[in-house]
């Protein structure tokens, strides 16, 4: 069985179907992608993975453990899964450290002595240097403040890591750091789900690209064979006005 | 011998060195009053002197208001109720009163100069009229209602004078002993004198036969002896003897630290009040923003009583109330209670209001970290609405100080207890109250300050806007 498998996820709001049966896997160390049109679950997907949100139903499975079974403990579920959030989302009160420091202390239970070991390397992996680790988020660039976000969910040893949209919120040359770090987890072994258009970190790490376009995987493969000969009319229509925006912007996707 | 009978019976019925839990209200002067710190007069010396020849060890007195002495009788909270109080039929209803140990009649206060002389109630038609409220003049008046002009209830006779002073009320009407100490002290003079028969007792419970005769025939014995008729001249003999020595200092001033020492329980109140008030604050502020619908609307109910009932019902319900249910509160507890009560209401809102600013992004990273809603609120939500809430909370905190003097209603001997029992035996209400608003200004503004540097101390970059 792979490390996560989604299997025929629903969810509605209200009258609003929001997923219509999502179904993908992901084995160890792998990393997978998922682009799609805004509005087409790719957020409420990755949230119904760690239960931020509850699904309507369908079943997903973490390292051989039903994720919405009846009576799972949803908090140690969590821990175990890393999250990175597109508006980073480090809490505002508590250092750079603090933040890296806080769910290992108060989750995982463990002395604040090794917390702090464990805390800064993994400030160091993501390159932020001690002379910031004392500094309020607001204090840090929002390039900085994503590669917290990120070392706080790698600081808790996760099974797998999600990542949503963690680079756009980010000003242009902010992001190329943070992508760096991304590339950088992936090939060290650790697995991930990334939504992110960043088609240039996709090609270099993805193993799979999902597209998720109303709700449903309309396409998925391998990044070359999805990006360059996409057999769905939608998906190369998504490509298209993505490569159309990236040179507006003056970037590629290539990158 | 028939009383020495019944003294000899109550005498061996009583535990020795059992206090009799005497009810009164002040400033009442010469029968009630407060001076150093502790409440004397007429009444306190005259029932302490019963109290001991019916075998008690001493008195404990309670200083309420007036209208709650005698459900706070019924309740239990006190044994008999001293206050000047007239034995009238309809309080005969609701309690037994001893034999009448004074006989008293309604003077007819007027201001001086003024050329008003009335000489019986007739004359007051039309004419407004001061008395304190639930009194026998208070009564006197309203049976006369129809033919007087408006009636002014005051809390004592010394605001009916002061009213009567500065020309608010043609006429005050108060018990005769009494009004002799006002005409020394106030350019006001007697007219007439009302005569009604009017006779106080002590009050006890309905029922209480033993007490009823133990006090009769201690009393019977007390008026027969040579220490009753020094008792007397104390008090009413010379009445500007009395207030003479209460007016050896003139200046206010020098009640400071008596009146320090009442602001030393409006600081409790306030701590006490404030305390409470964070704690169900908090609780119900994280009930109506993280809880299920079902109990995050209950909390909302319950929040909305809380700040729904005014906070003197919210003192009465604690005090008077309580106790027929079995639950009997001291009145500084019932007072920090109510304080508390009220201000968690206020308290949850402000909470909320900076918890809803807060966004759910941050909740959402808590939960992602594998924390439990509990934790969450703990270490990420309330450190930070703490810190967002200072500004609001402070006004809270001049709230609740200000407030605190509320607590005078249940006779807790706080700042403006305290300040009140001092005009009353100095009659000078503008020094005192202005020496006591000034406190109360000083302290709000400290807290200010206070609260100011905290904030700007404990403020982190990013929150709450600004850096």
């Amino acid at each position: 069985m792979p490390l996560l498998r989604v299997e025929d996820v629903h969810k509605n709001f209200g009258k609003q179907q929001v997923l219509k049966g999502v179904s993908l896997d992901i084995n160890k160390g792998e990393t997978k992608v998922i682009i799609g049109p805004s509005g087409g679950g790719k957020s409420t997907l990755l949230r119904c993975i760690n239960l931020l949100i509850v699904p309507d139903s369908g079943h997903i499975f973490l390292d051989n453990e039903e994720v919405t079974g009846r009576h799972v403990n949803i908090s140690h579920i969590r821990s175990e899964i890393g999250f990175v959030f597109q508006h980073y989302n480090l809490f505002m009160h508590l250092t750079a450290l603090d933040n890296v420091k806080l769910g290992i202390v108060k989750v995982q239970k463990i002395n604040e002595k090794e917390a702090e070991i464990r805390a800064l390397k993994a400030l160091k992996d993501v390159g932020i240097t001690d002379d910031i680790v004392k500094h309020y988020p607001a204090q840090l660039s929002g390039g900085q403040q994503q590669r917290v976000g990120i070392a706080r969910a790698i600081a808790m040893e996760p099974k797998i890591i999600l990542l949503d949209e963690p680079t756009s919120a980010l000003d242009p040359e902010l992001i190329g750091e943070v992508l760096k770090v991304m590339e950088d987890l992936a090939e060290s072994g650790a697995t991930m789900l990334a939504v992110t258009h960043e088609m240039g970190f996709a090609q270099k790490a993805a193993d799979e690209i999902i597209f998720l376009a109303n709700g449903i995987v309309t396409e998925k493969g391998p990044p070359q064979e999805l990006l360059f000969n996409p057999k769905q009319e939608r998906t190369r229509k998504f490509l298209a006005s993505l490569n159309e925006l990236n040179s507006q912007l003056g970037r590629s996707g290539e990158e | 011998m028939v009383a020495t009978g019944y003294y000899h019976f109550a005498q061996s019925t009583q535990p020795p060195g059992k206090m009799l839990e005497v009810g009164t209200n002040t400033p009442f002067p010469p029968f009630e009053y407060v001076a150093n710190n502790t409440v004397t007069g007429f009444d306190i010396d005259a029932i302490n002197a019963v109290a001991i020849r019916a075998g008690y060890s001493g008195i404990a007195v309670n200083d309420m208001p007036f209208d709650s002495l005698i459900l706070a009788l019924q309740e239990g909270q006190i044994d008999v109720i001293a206050a000047a109080m007239t034995i009238t039929p309809d309080r005969q209803q609701q309690v037994d009163f001893t034999l009448p140990y004074w006989e008293a009649d309604q003077a007819i206060l007027v201001r001086k100069g003024s050329g008003f002389n009335p000489e019986n109630m007739s004359d007051l038609a039309g004419k407004t009229i001061g008395v304190q409220t639930g009194t026998t003049g208070d009564y006197l008046a309203q049976q006369y209602n129809a033919s007087l002009g408006p009636i002014k209830e005051h809390d004592t006779f010394l605001y009916a004078v002061l009213d009567l002073v500065n020309g608010r009320v043609d006429a005050v009407l108060v018990d005769s002993p009494v009004a002799a100490a006002f005409t020394s002290q106030y350019p006001v003079a007697e007219s007439a004198i009302i005569k009604t028969g009017e006779q106080y007792g002590f009050a006890v419970r309905k029922g209480n036969t033993q007490l009823l005769n133990a006090l009769n025939a201690a009393l019977q014995e007390f008026k027969g002896s040579p220490e009753w008729n020094v008792l007397v001249a104390k008090y009413f003999s010379t009445n500007q003897q009395l207030m003479n020595e209460n007016q050896q200092s003139v200046n206010p001033l020098q009640y400071v630290p008596y009146l320090l020492t009442g602001f030393y329980y409006t600081a409790l109140l306030t701590a006490g009040g404030l305390a409470l008030g964070s704690g169900i604050g908090i609780i119900l502020a994280f009930a109506e923003t993280y809880l299920p619908k079902r109990i995050s609307e209950l909390a909302a109910a319950v929040d909305q009583v809380l700040r729904g009932i005014p906070l003197l019902v919210m003192f009465f319900l604690l005090y008077f109330s309580l106790p027929q249910v079995g639950i009997t509160l001291g009145p500084a507890f019932a007072a920090a209670l109510g304080l508390g009560l009220r201000s968690g209401g206020y308290q949850s809102q402000i909470f909320r209001s900076t918890l809803e600013s807060i966004g759910t992004g941050q909740t959402e990273a808590a939960l992602s970290i594998g924390m439990n809603k509990f934790a969450a609120y703990r270490y990420v939500l309330l450190p930070q609405a703490l810190r967002l809430s200072i500004p609001a909370w402070s006004n809270e905190f001049t709230i609740v100080l200000k407030d605190t003097s509320l607590a005078y209603a249940l006779g807790v001997t706080e700042l403006l207890k305290e300040a009140a029992n001092i005009v009353a035996l100095t009659l000078q209400p503008l020094g005192v109250y202005l020496i006591v608003a000034a406190i109360y200004f000083v302290a709000s503004m400290g807290i200010n300050r206070v609260m100011n540097v905290l904030y700007v101390r404990w403020k982190i970059p990013g929150l709450g806007g600004g850096t």
